[in-house]
């Protein structure tokens, strides 16, 4: 599931985060991979979007992720480098062993 | 589009593990997990909100300008990394004045100047200044 909203931002002149999409349907499993359980340390993890969910969208910018409905967790102390990139692949072709060929431009 | 989050060894153990709202791959979502964690994580995924903005020069200005501020981008060249990035504003803002002017041949020059400073491996934006 997808939704957009338009997040009204009236007297800024602030040209970026004009809008929100989410991407998936909160309130159904809190997760706490990859940032806690038995997997925080020297984990990588990949996640892909399929582009059904950007339709109509035209060229974006992205100025910030967030994840939702968080359950008071605290993450450890590390180092969190978040990458994205626009991909060819389909998403279900993506490899689960060479994660740097699964990277795009 | 693909997220990749790479986790540096040596993270402590919380005693409250961070986690998120999640569900499976119905939305069009997948996880490629490590392998060692095997296939029982494929399919799930952190349900995500992204915050955009249409692309435009003063967009991309605003994106350079506050990545240059944060550190989270920074110039080739050693000592010369600063003026790099000073360049390449200076470049969209010049392209930014000519669309305003109506001068789109120049605005197309000019971001092609910022494109080929920037990303000369990348592939080179259409040329078209109608």
């Amino acid at each position: 599931m997808t939704s957009v909203s338009a997040a009204a931002s009236p007297g800024t002149t602030q040209p970026l985060g004009v809008a929100t999409i989410t991407i998936g349907e909160p309130g159904q499993h809190t997760s706490v991979f990859p940032f806690g359980g038995s997997l925080r340390s020297g984990t990588r993890y990949q996640q892909a979007y399929s582009a059904d969910n950007f339709n109509g969208l035209g060229p974006i910018l992205i100025s910030s992720i967030g994840f939702i409905d968080g359950n008071g967790g605290l993450f450890g102390t590390s180092s969190y480098r978040f990458g994205l990139s626009t991909i060819s692949a389909d998403i279900d072709a993506l490899s689960t062993t060479n994660f740097d060929a699964n990277r795009g431009n | 589009m693909l997220l990749d989050i790479v986790i540096s060894p040596g993270a402590t153990p919380m005693p409250t593990s961070a986690g998120f709202s999640a569900r499976s791959n119905a939305f069009g979502v997948r996880v490629q997990p490590i392998p060692r964690f095997g296939s029982a994580f494929i399919g799930w995924g952190l349900v995500t909100r992204f915050a955009y903005a249409p692309v435009t020069v003063s967009n991309l200005i605003e994106v350079v300008a506050r990545s240059a501020d944060a550190g989270t981008i920074t110039g080739t060249g050693g000592d010369g990394a600063g003026a790099t990035i000073t360049a390449w504003l200076a470049l969209l803002s010049a392209a930014e004045a000519s669309i305003d002017r109506g001068n789109h041949r120049a605005a197309c020059a000019q971001l092609r100047q910022a494109h080929a400073l920037a990303a000369p491996r990348c592939i080179s934006p259409v040329d078209d200044h109608r």
